[in-house]
């Protein structure tokens, strides 16, 4: 009665605290409306006038930076891989320099002598070919909404959370469900109703803020998210650490411990019986205790047969003294009748099964791969993936034409990497602590930021933060959100319609523009009604085919005098096909949408390679560019246009 | 540091432009050599050891291969920005064409 009653305190202060942070979003939407009038409409609702200063692109930068995937995804796979995250994520020492300081001045540059307001348009201008604009197109929307469905889906999981005990809340899931099971495709007796209502507030909410306020709406937004993560990471961390007695403690238990198992229970119930996701069973025997963890909500049902009702589970088959603690506490708490059962034995992990020392060293435990999670090639494929695929995110880009002058540019980059070291770095911490406080999670571990918040903050006392504490992971998507469905209104207005129609009224491309963010959130929405298990997976697929399709492309561009259109193009369509076709291949070879190390590499470093090889191949074997485009944009030596 | 009146002259901030890309690739060649080189040696090898070592609480591979240098890059990133990127004039905006 008392956990039931903590619950529900610490459910009704996350609604309110997530009413209170909407409503804050929805005033700084208005605010940037009011301050939109009298200036020209594309210039101030898709780049805020050109004019961010050294707090506003530096918060945006970071907060669009720090999606759901470092929120949500990136502690799942801490939660799931353990310290090896470190080195997955270690190329992040040098983001910021390298992502913004690349491209930055120069994008900024040629976006202002362009005068262009999106990155297609740029790239249209710069090589005086509308054929590349249009490719450009469709490449950045195509590898965007890959980016922007995780966002989703890690939006909806996290009001989940945070609303999982309100009234209300339960009462609308119930009756959603009622309606949904009987349908196809998203229906059956696994449909989580909660799930469906938390997609759709939050693609409600994020569409109307987004399409009301447009880029300063987004900038500011981004100002308090990033604030908001700041502070939630570093309270979480904080309990954290008091709450596992300290770090070192944390990695002591955490090095002990061994990946689980994949199995079924046979039950044999007299009527009957539901069991939730996360209800634990236990099996003692003489030598050791086993723990089953049930993976998903299941109906079990009396059958005639010997075998019984199969239940999917985890199995911890040597659970440390912290995790058998922080399980019996938990199964202390659920309320089902015992269940007499039989354990079967599905599948092992591929490496580190049975072997202690594999969440605090590398390669890291992994389920698929026999040479664990991150062989040393792929770790040095991330440790280029961070920083160049950074590079090459149009989202960033869109920002980089906005900073007002190159001052600001400079202290932004230290701003930033500060920033990131301050939110990173202590995320390992926290979800590392997060094993020892709460095993098992291995069931639903995109749900391991919001369950660690609300679990921590009920056992300082203090429930209420949880709301505070959520609307970190909900600011990162939300700020992410934000950004890319304004990538899209900008990019097809700007580029697909004014193209089609150059003297369209300004009331004219705010409707289209308008209509674009509606069309992006609902396809979004309607594309995560039936999610897949990795957020992380989805973002590193979007942001390595747009880093794949526009990092060489953009760089030489800006770089080198003798990049034609042909070659940009080429440049484009190769490195986003050859990403496109890695994945093909590893969906036909695992039979799952995930990284496919080709060779051991990682696709992006293919995608990459291939689209620089064929760029600089075809500038060798197609026209010279335009000489007046190229002394417009590298100026003359010695009297003649800079050729390179 | 740029006067914000003075003329753009584009051939030299393109320069200066491409100067600073080739330091920021050198830095990442050279953090590149030491995260992975470290950590490819001493992360794999803590998969072997029977007691994890630790600085701090954090594994000594993770220390010494991620947390110094993220704390040096840290240190060189404030020093590039603030003493060798150098600014550069804006451009004024040409009338919006789509």
């Amino acid at each position: 009665m008392m956990l039931a009653a903590t619950e529900a305190t610490a459910g009704n202060a996350a609604l309110v605290s997530f009413c209170i942070y909407t409503a804050v979003v929805f005033a700084l939407a208005w605010l940037a409306s009011r301050k939109r009038t009298g200036k020209s409409f594309m210039n101030e609702y898709f780049l805020g006038s050109r004019n961010l200063g050294m707090w506003a692109f530096a918060f945006t930068y970071a907060a669009t930076s720090a999606s759901g995937g470092s929120f949500m995804g990136f502690p799942a796979k801490i939660y799931t891989y353990g310290w090896v995250m470190a080195l997955w994520i270690a190329g992040y020492i040098i983001v910021p320099l390298v992502a913004m300081g690349l491209i930055s001045k120069r994008l900024n540059q040629v976006a202002r002598k362009s005068g262009s307001i999106t990155v297609p348009e740029m790239m249209r201008k710069r090589l005086g070919s509308p054929n590349v604009g249009q490719v450009a197109t469709v490449l950045l929307v195509f590898f965007q909404f890959f980016f922007l469905l995780a966002q989703f889906k890690a939006g909806a999981k996290i009001m989940t959370t945070l609303l999982g005990d309100v009234g209300v809340f339960i009462a609308a899931k119930d009756a959603i469900e009622s309606v949904l099971q009987p349908l196809p495709w998203i229906g059956g007796s696994g449909v989580d109703g909660g799930y469906y209502l938390c997609l759709g507030v939050f693609a409600v909410s994020v569409v109307a803020y987004t399409a009301w306020g447009g880029f300063r709406a987004v900038v500011w937004t981004d100002m308090m998210q990033g604030a908001v993560m700041l502070v939630g990471v570093v309270i979480l961390l904080g309990l954290a650490l008091t709450q596992v007695g300290g770090l070192a403690n944390a990695t002591r238990e955490v090095a002990k411990m061994v990946p689980p198992e994949d199995g079924v229970l046979r039950m044999k119930v007299n009527a009957k019986t539901k069991l939730s996701q996360g209800t634990w069973f236990k099996l003692q025997t003489d030598e050791r205790v086993k723990f089953f963890r049930v993976k998903k909500d299941t109906e079990v049902s009396p059958t005639k047969g010997s075998a019984g009702d199969e239940v999917d589970v985890i199995c911890l088959p040597q659970p440390t003294d912290a995790e058998v603690n922080a399980i019996e506490k938990q199964m202390g708490q659920q309320s089902v009748a015992t269940i007499p059962f039989v354990y079967q034995k599905e599948s092992d992990y591929k490496y580190g099964a049975g072997k202690q020392g594999v969440y605090v060293s590398a390669p890291g435990p992994s389920s698929a791969e026999a040479q664990g999670f991150l062989p040393v090639i792929m770790a040095m494929c991330f440790f280029a993936f961070w920083p160049f695929a950074g590079s090459g995110q149009p989202s960033y880009m869109a920002r980089q034409m906005a900073f007002k002058d190159t001052v600001t540019l400079r202290r932004s980059i230290v701003f930033v990497m500060i920033y990131f070291s301050l939110i990173y770095f202590p995320l390992i911490i926290i979800f590392t602590c997060g094993r020892v406080l709460l095993p098992g999670w291995e069931i639903d571990s995109d749900r391991i930021m919001p369950e660690m918040a609300m679990f921590l903050t009920s056992n300082a006392g203090a429930p209420w933060l949880a709301g505070l504490l959520l609307a970190a992971p909900f600011a990162a998507v939300m700020s992410s959100v934000d950004s890319f469905l304004l990538l899209f209104s900008s990019t097809i207005t700007r580029d697909v319609y004014q193209q089609k129609h150059p003297d369209a009224s300004e009331a004219k491309l705010k409707k289209v523009s308008f209509a674009v963010t509606i069309i992006m959130g609902v396809m979004a929405l309607v594309a995560m009604l039936k999610p897949p298990q990795f957020l992380q997976d989805l973002i590193v697929f979007g942001s390595g085919g747009l880093a794949a399709s526009f990092l060489m492309p953009v760089v030489l561009m800006l770089y080198w005098p003798r990049l034609n259109p042909a070659a940009t193009m080429a440049g484009m369509v190769s490195g986003g096909f050859t990403i496109g076709a890695i994945y093909l291949v590893g969906l036909f070879v695992h039979g799952k949408f995930g990284e496919f190390p080709l060779l051991g590499l990682h696709p992006f470093i293919w995608a990459v390679a291939v689209s620089a090889l064929v760029s600089v191949m075809v500038v060798r074997f197609t026209k010279p560019t335009d000489p007046e485009l190229v002394e417009k944009y590298f100026g003359k030596v010695d009297g003649r246009p800079e050729i390179g | 540091m740029a006067d914000s009146n003075q003329r753009v002259d584009t051939g030299a901030s393109f320069r200066q432009c491409l100067l600073e890309l080739k330091w920021m690739v050198a830095t990442w060649v050279f953090f590149f050599a030491w995260v992975i080189g470290y950590s490819s040696v001493a992360g794999y090898a803590a998969a072997e050891q029977a007691e994890v070592q630790m600085v701090w609480g954090i594994p000594r591979w993770v220390f010494f291969g991620w947390l110094i240098p993220l704390g040096v890059a840290n240190v060189f990133t404030v020093w590039f920005c603030l003493c060798k990127m150098q600014d550069e004039p804006m451009e004024e905006l040409p009338e919006d064409t789509p």
